[in-house]
């Protein structure tokens, strides 16, 4: 039998060959590179590193989970709640904290859902919220970040429930969960871009948002939807399973924004509903942007957090 | 079933494997099923208008065949031809015609009578009615003279890679294509590839990505926005425009050259012409030939006086001009581009001009002049009225603010137009469309990398469906 030497091997197969083989090349770079590019992949990737570190702590120490999007990341210092938690009282604490950006319901479900296991759940976790339709199930569901990041193929059942279905979304999944420089191209296009397009970050923002008001308003239009908290109280279950407790946080806005009275039931229903949407100290000057508190409204604001939190810690 | 999705390329994949292992009659077969499959899979219903346009052109080219009585081949096409605009008629253009008589009604005093139908245009319907009624007109002036089965004349009409959005197939290159047996030439591998590729790289990164930026800046009110901004957005939309047609026809003739198939070119490096009239050589190419050969030489062509010639190109213009969509912006811009055709031709201008080899100078000018004429065109191609239009025109002549979204429009813009461009130049200058696919093979490899490489990276955070579905 003749083996075939490369020179004999088609002009037209080996361009093809070579196209793919520099791409998984780049995919290869992407992926030893990836911890570089972004502080958001980063915690991402150290994901699974914090579920295994609670599930090692001891049984006599208090585990707490922050969970929720960088408005609650930047808002919330864990290592100041750790040190400042156990001063007053004899437990000992282990805090964590996991709020990527840009996630939403459907992300937080799934890194709980897959990264606890039956041995050793977080003694508490604390989930942050704004806005009245964070909770919602009319959320985005982004498959490509679920797929990519914090969703197994085990996952596809729930998620069809969800409301994931068609080629395109089942696609996109597959996609990701083979290529990381498809999951991350966001960031990577962002990263790019910023560097090269002058405004990117505030006109990108400006596009969309006159985008999806005019949507909105189309939507809003055409219906008015009631809300659904289907996959909270999905959530809600998978905790309480787990006999994790849960804290819901309203977090502070620059704009004040109302919670819809069947949310509110639900969640004062399930666990503790810490209101932290107006905090005395905490006026705009205190915002880095139209969500995210800055350095010192990072401190009023733990400080807050953490008396509440002991507060309703110590009455359990 | 967009060219840009999933689905579609799971469709394609399962055919070409089938299609591989079938003879050439049952691949007719197996392709006619598949068109079909592929056009109900937006809507099963209008499947059914697809088949009445083609039974009517089908029985009509029989009928003008068989008979030898001239008046009765002139009745039977006539009609043909008549039930075939009544039908675009009705789809395309009811609403428009509602609309515009119910005003005309109400200035007058009367109460509106026309009623609103909530009529959904079917896709590619321009294209399929146009393709059919060239068959038919063909026949009668006896191009045709042998009639396809009407298999392959069904296939003919609907053959999936172009049934929605074109190249408008002429019977005469696709035909024989679909009787005879496939010609299989050793680099349709590569050459679709490279149609392929490309294509999605027009739509994918340099349209979709256009799209929120022109999006946003037609959704504002003109006080709203810069006199620049507009400047730049209709730029922005010229690329878009192209890119998304361009890409369409580029990806339908890829995947029919993985099938043997040779669709026609439909673009030819159109923002390169140095006149309006060589912008329609290379823009939309089997759009504005039907028009030339069905129109235009019909209503006497320039055979007739120069006056004539101007009044034909006015009308030709127009209709191509309502081929495109219902609304007084679309009825302006083919009004628009037949009279700056007209005013070249009174100064003389004309590509031969440029072509001295002295003349590089003039026709970079000729260029320049011709790419922002065509711009201006498509500020009303994609204006909501002509109210829009003007107002956004007042605005480009007196507000010269350089915002920051100009700035950023424009980064954008170079960015994601300056490889194509570049591209284009070279393919230019060798004159051969396929020029790529003749270079080096580290030149393709280079190529090839950096288009896949953008369309997995950088493509819009929204699917944009292709623009020239609705026409």
């Amino acid at each position: 039998m003749s083996v075939m030497k490369i020179n004999e091997i088609p002009d037209k197969i080996r361009i093809i060959v070579a196209t793919v083989t520099i791409l998984l090349g780049f995919e290869i770079i992407f992926r030893i590179t990836l911890p570089w590019l972004s502080t958001d992949i980063c915690q991402i990737k150290d994901i699974p590193e914090k579920f295994c570190k609670l599930k090692d702590t001891d049984t006599n120490i208090t585990t707490i989970m922050f969970i929720g999007n960088s408005i609650l990341g930047e808002a919330v210092d864990a290592r100041m709640i750790e040190s400042n938690m156990g001063k007053d009282d004899l437990r000992k604490y282990e805090i964590e904290k996991i709020t990527p950006d840009g996630t939403n319901l459907y992300d937080w479900y799934f890194i709980l859902k897959n990264n606890i296991t039956d041995s050793k759940a977080p003694d508490i976790v604390v989930i942050g919220f704004a806005w009245d339709d964070a909770l919602q199930d009319e959320n985005e569901l982004n498959i490509v970040r679920l797929g990519g990041e914090f969703c197994t193929i085990k996952n596809i059942k729930e998620l069809s429930e969800m409301g994931v279905h068609g080629f395109e979304m089942y696609g996109d999944f597959m996609l990701s969960k083979v290529s990381e420089v498809f999951t991350f191209r966001e960031t990577i296009r962002n990263r790019i871009f910023d560097n090269i397009i002058p405004y990117y970050r505030k006109c990108t923002r400006l596009i969309n948002d006159t985008q999806q008001n005019k949507q909105k308003n189309i939507s809003a239009a055409k219906k008015e939807k009631t809300a659904k908290y289907n996959n909270l109280k999905r959530m809600i279950f998978e905790l309480s399973q787990k006999k994790s407790k849960i804290i819901f946080v309203a977090m502070p806005l620059p704009q004040r924004y109302s919670i819809k009275p069947e949310l509110l039931e639900i969640i004062q229903n399930s666990g503790i509903f810490i209101d932290l949407r107006e905090i005395n100290e905490i006026d705009n000057t205190k915002f880095v942007d139209h969500m995210h508190l800055g350095i010192t409204g990072q401190k009023i604001f733990t400080q807050e957090l953490l008396l509440k939190v002991k507060e309703k810690i110590n009455s359990y | 079933m967009l060219f840009n999705s999933y689905a579609f390329w799971i469709f394609f994949c399962v055919i070409l494997v089938l299609y591989n292992l079938l003879k050439p009659r049952k691949q007719n077969m197996l392709l006619l099923g598949a068109s079909y499959f592929f056009y109900g899979y937006w809507n099963w219903r209008y499947l059914l208008l697809l088949l009445l346009c083609t039974a009517i052109s089908y029985c009509s080219a029989l009928l003008i065949n068989k008979n030898k009585i001239s008046i009765n081949r002139k009745l039977i096409l006539t009609l043909c031809i008549s039930v075939n605009i009544l039908i675009l008629g009705f789809f395309k253009y009811y609403n428009f015609f509602e609309t515009q008589v119910n005003q005309l009604l109400c200035i007058a005093g009367l109460p509106p009578s026309i009623p609103y139908l909530n009529i959904i245009l079917p896709v590619g319907i321009s294209f399929f009615i146009f393709q059919g009624l060239s068959f038919s007109i063909d026949v009668y002036n006896k191009k045709i003279e042998k009639l396809p089965s009407f298999m392959d004349f069904a296939l003919y009409l609907s053959f999936f890679p172009q049934l929605i959005a074109g190249p408008i197939e002429r019977s005469e290159n696709l035909l024989p294509q679909i009787q005879g047996p496939r010609k299989k030439g050793k680099n349709d591998l590569i050459i679709g590839f490279y149609y392929v590729i490309s294509g999605l790289f027009k739509k994918v990164i340099v349209a979709d990505n256009m799209a929120p930026m022109v999006n946003h800046i037609f959704s504002l009110n003109t006080n709203q926005t810069s006199g620049f901004e507009i400047l730049i957005s209709t730029y922005a939309f010229a690329f878009q425009i192209y890119g998304d047609f361009s890409g369409y026809s580029s990806i339908a003739q890829g995947i029919a050259k993985w099938m043997g198939f040779d669709l026609s070119h439909n673009f030819r490096m159109p923002y390169f012409a140095v006149t309006p009239g060589d912008f329609w050589r290379r823009w939309h190419i089997t759009l504005s030939t039907w028009l030339r050969d069905y129109i235009y030489i019909p209503l006497g062509g320039n055979r007739k006086g120069k006056k004539r010639a101007y009044a034909n190109l006015l009308i030709t213009m127009i209709i191509g001009g309502l081929w495109h969509g219902a609304g007084w912006t679309y009825i302006v811009w083919g009004l628009f581009h037949g009279g700056i055709q007209i005013i070249y031709k009174l100064f003389g201008i004309n590509p031969d001009i440029a072509k001295k080899p002295a003349g590089i100078i003039k026709r970079c000018t000729l260029m320049f002049l011709s790419f922002n004429l065509i711009c201006l065109s498509w500020l009303f191609f994609r204006a909501e009225n002509l109210n829009q239009v003007y107002l956004m025109l007042i605005d480009v002549f007196t507000d010269f603010r350089l915002t920051e979204l100009t700035l950023y429009m424009m980064g954008l813009i170079l960015f994601l137009t300056i490889p194509l461009i570049v591209l284009e130049i070279a393919v230019e200058k060798s004159g051969d469309l396929l020029w790529l696919t003749q270079k080096k093979a580290a030149y393709q490899i280079a190529i090839y990398s950096y288009m896949i490489f953008m369309i997995w990276v950088f493509p819009p955070l929204k699917n944009q469906v292709f623009i020239y579905f609705q026409f």
